[in-house]
């Protein structure tokens, strides 16, 4: 976005945010406004006293919010109009982007570069002398599903890219596949705590991100926020964010959905339609991404099986933070030759039909369906806020849907499934947290008696189902066995990590970390191959107890 | 393109006749499509044994195809069975489009599946806005005037408001939800359970069993729906509780006969073929039975009931032991 274009978001986003507060407040009983304002003051004010933060920005904000809270006080309907706008400015400004075009294409060429560079920080010298040689992002990023669809879609209106979200790694893997797609620069909202990690602040600046402050968390910013997409999409700028709204914390797949943002993608047909824009379609991409390894997979458990842990929606002292730990994950990329596997699904409208080449939205039974007729009101496209949270609602669950089908099932996944099935019947349990109480040190397994059976019985589970459509298989998973697998998985799981997942001792395998087996496993739980694991574990370990 | 105040009702039932009558008499422009035989203007209602008259409004158009109802309707009745549902949605189901809010009045499931009549209409058409209308009514009672709740569930308010205006008035009250899963299940609760009262008269059980009897199994069908995801209240209210007690206290529904014969000694799998398709009870306790078993509720009132109607079992003897039987829980 050129910078008179930002300068003309954020006065429309102003614009709206105030018309639509007040019409809201006028509707709703008296003082309304007055209470919403002073809503945004409090929490900010108690934020900033929270806050260690000393820069000139965490100044300038204070100095604004306490003269909020000054004019606030016996403030008349106009002067509490007139700090609405104040406040709204305030947010939009801090949101919106800077994004550069030129710096856009400088900044995607340098991905597959910058990770070369990662990888030799050691030895300059070798860098130089292997060149020619050096792996490249593209070999380690496999891109799949309806690319010709998606491609398509970006000249019949504009996207809305959801992709799943397990970690900070998403943001640069995600958006360098979307330029390798073939998809313009997009316009993401990124957490705020990215911008602190200096590898990744860069990418953030110049990838086209806008930010979110997550800890901010009163409605006027959330309002901002959402009208900022809103109007985004409505100008044709295809838009990324995580409708998990944070990293998962198990590793599952997430089932929940943030239907605030996924709205606006709603909201922006129908705004597009009353204005009888030429493409007013939005199309809602899912997109899934699966990693053997997990950069921040240790803390993000750990913060799961805590019980306060549960509340800690942000993060910010992870391993992402650290760039040293981003050049070990990133060096065991290449050495393992380990793949991200990227898959975008099929298309959806607003109200979570699939579309076909044409962009036309489809009903169960394959008909063209006009996507105006959801909309219209007396035969006219209107708004319906309880009406369109109902359709978002539907959208989240086609977009849950999409994942789980496009999930791909890496071999990481397959072995910690077994792992977690042989476990669970070592110490009897089947509730997760009793039975990583019950879990001894080192507990071990007979590879060939134990291991390799209950891998096998995990293997057909999910040849079954990607055979079924229900999910998909990577290419190592389709054609090998479970020695092949097994070995590997371990090989994985021996590296990266502070302490190894698990390992082969002998003809054993020693689990190491039961958490990380949790949260690997994690993965491909919800297709019910839990089940199928632990009756394999318990037919294997019946004879060969050890 | 569909316009205010234009109502379609499909549908040939005294039902059918009701909701163009009172969609007709709030002013609303109304095209009834009564089925492949000629509209009558005078249809058969049923009312403790007395035959009452179902008189279509004047204003009410009559069409010979659906398709020619539905036209520029924007509020759309399907009053049929839940068993005609799929038949209907199959002729009718691509004119159903997005910008018509549908409205079901069928109580029941369609089978062992446990699909809901909501789900076949989603399944067959793209209507989004759809709502199911329940409660405990009786046509002919609504007809001679009676106060009268019906119930009118759906996840859109739009949906929930039009259904009020073309149909409440001073004796009319719609009380409407947004659990419209709850009122699906409540209702075809209430549809199978009468056939279980009938079940009783048959077998001559007596008062308190059952009302023992019906209370297990209305207790299994909320916990199946609230494992499903509907509300516990829903089940309690009027589409539920007040339901049942107009199908398992009126001798003359079909569902009450259809078991009182089974009780009475005729085997069920005679009694079904005699009765036909329009044993709603039957296919709503098959229903509620492959529900149970998906959400894994133990249902065992349900299931006696099943063996008894459906199965072939001698129906005393499982009864009995049902009834006579140490609590289970």
């Amino acid at each position: 976005m050129r910078p008179e274009e930002s300068r003309s978001v954020v006065e429309e986003v102003v614009r709206r945010v105030q018309a639509d507060t007040l019409t809201a407040c006028r509707g709703a009983r008296p003082g309304a406004l007055e209470s919403l304002i002073n809503d945004a003051v409090y929490h900010e004010n108690e934020r900033l006293k929270r806050s260690h933060d000393r820069s000139r920005e965490a100044k300038a904000e204070r100095s604004f919010w306490r003269s909020a809270q000054h004019r606030l006080q016996h403030a008349s309907e106009v002067d509490l109009i007139a700090l609405l706008g104040d406040i709204t400015r305030f947010h939009s400004e801090e949101i919106v982007g800077k994004f550069d075009p030129a710096v856009y294409r400088f900044t995607i060429s340098t991905i597959p570069w910058i990770f070369t560079v990662a990888l030799n920080t050691a030895s300059p010298r070798r860098m130089l002398a292997d060149l020619p040689r050096l792996p490249r992002i593209q070999h380690n990023l496999r891109i799949q599903g309806e690319l010709d669809l998606v491609r398509k879609m970006d000249d019949l209106g504009t996207i809305l890219l959801v992709p799943t979200h397990s970690s900070h790694l998403d943001s640069v893997t995600v958006g360098w596949s979307a330029f390798d797609v073939g998809l313009p620069p997009m316009t993401y909202g990124a957490g705020l705590n990215l911008f602190t990690n200096p590898v990744l602040s860069f990418f953030m600046h110049n990838l086209g991100s806008y930010r979110v402050d997550r800890k901010k968390k009163h409605e006027l910013y959330k309002d901002v926020l959402k009208t900022y997409a809103t109007v985004t999409l409505e100008r044709g700028y295809d838009n990324l964010f995580f409708p998990g709204g944070t990293r998962s914390r198990n590793g599952a797949i997430e089932r929940h959905l943030k239907l605030g943002l996924l709205g606006t993608g709603l909201t922006a047909f129908v705004n597009n339609l009353r204005r009888d824009k030429p493409k007013p379609n939005v199309y809602v991409i899912p997109c899934c991404v699966s990693y053997h390894l997990v950069l921040e997979a240790e803390t993000l458990i750990e913060d799961y099986l805590k019980e306060e842990g549960k509340s800690r929606y942000i993060i910010e002292d992870d391993e992402a933070s650290s760039p040293r730990k981003w050049w070990k994950f990133i060096r065991n990329l290449w050495q393992l030759h380990s793949e991200i596997v990227i898959t975008y699904s099929r298309p959806l409208d607003p109200f979570g039909n699939p579309v076909d080449e044409e962009g036309r939205s489809l009903d169960r039974r394959g008909r063209t369906v006009d996507p105006r007729q959801f909309v219209l009101r007396h035969g006219d496209p209107a708004h319906d806020v309880q009406r369109d949270a109902e359709y978002t609602k539907d959208l989240g669950q086609a977009v849950v849907e999409s994942y789980l089908r496009d999930n791909t099932a890496l071999t990481t996944h397959v072995l910690a499934t077994a792992l977690l099935g042989l476990l669970r019947v070592r110490t009897g349990q089947s509730d997760v947290y009793r039975l990583l109480r019950l879990v001894r040190p080192a507990e071990s397994f007979r590879l060939r008696e134990q291991v390799y059976p209950v891998v096998t019985a995990v293997l057909e589970g999910v040849r079954r189902r990607a055979a079924a459509g229900r999910m998909r298989a990577a290419d190592e998973i389709a054609r090998a066995d479970a020695e092949a697998v097994t070995a590997r998985a371990l090989s994985h799981f021996a590296t990266y990590h502070q302490e190894p997942v698990a390992v082969r001792l002998g003809a054993d395998v020693v689990v190491c970390n039961k958490n990380l087996v949790l949260y690997y496993h994690g993965r491909i739980s919800g297709y019910g191959l839990d089940d199928e694991a632990a009756a394999a574990a318990a037919a294997a370990m019946g004879g060969g107890q050890s | 393109m569909t316009s205010p105040g234009s109502v379609a009702v499909l549908g040939p039932g005294p039902v059918g006749a009701l909701l163009a009558r009172l969609a007709s008499t709030n002013g609303c422009r109304v095209a009834w499509w009564a089925g492949e035989r000629p509209p009558e203007v005078e249809r058969p209602a049923r009312k403790r044994g007395a035959r009452g008259a179902v008189r279509a409004c004047e204003g009410v158009v009559s069409t010979l195809q659906p398709e020619e109802a539905l036209a520029d309707a924007e509020l759309v009745f399907l009053a049929v069975p839940a068993g005609e549902l799929p038949g209907l949605m199959l002729r009718v189901g691509a004119g159903l489009t997005p910008d018509r809010l549908v409205v079901h009045a069928a109580k029941g499931l369609d089978g062992p599946g446990g699909r809901r009549p909501s789900e076949m209409i989603e399944l067959e058409s793209a209507a989004r806005r759809v709502g199911a209308l329940a409660g405990p009514y009786l046509v002919a009672e609504v007809l001679e005037g009676y106060a009268t709740t019906l119930v009118l569930a759906s996840r859109f308010d739009e949906v929930q408001s039009a259904v009020r205006e073309a149909l409440a008035s001073e004796g009319v009250r719609v009380q409407a939800t947004h659990d419209l899963l709850g009122v699906e299940l409540a209702s075809a609760a209430a549809v199978a359970l009468g056939a279980a009262a009938g079940l009783c008269a048959g077998l001559k059980l007596g008062v308190g069993a059952r009302a023992a009897l019906l209370a297990r199994g209305l207790a299994e069908a909320t916990r199946v729906g609230t494992a499903l995801g509907a509300k516990a209240e829903t089940f309690g209210g009027p589409a539920g509780v007040a339901d049942l007690l107009v199908t398992a206290g009126d001798p003359d529904g079909l569902g009450f006969r259809f078991g009182r014969r089974v009780g009475a000694g005729e085997p069920a799998a005679k009694v079904r073929a005699e009765v036909g398709e329009r044993t709603e009870a039957v296919r709503a306790l098959e229903g509620l039975r492959g529900l149970a078993g998906r959400a894994r509720i133990p249902a065992p009132t349900l299931g006696t009931l099943c063996e008894a109607l459906l199965d072939g079992a001698d129906a005393a003897a499982v009864l009995d032991r049902c009834l006579r039987g140490p609590a289970q829980d």
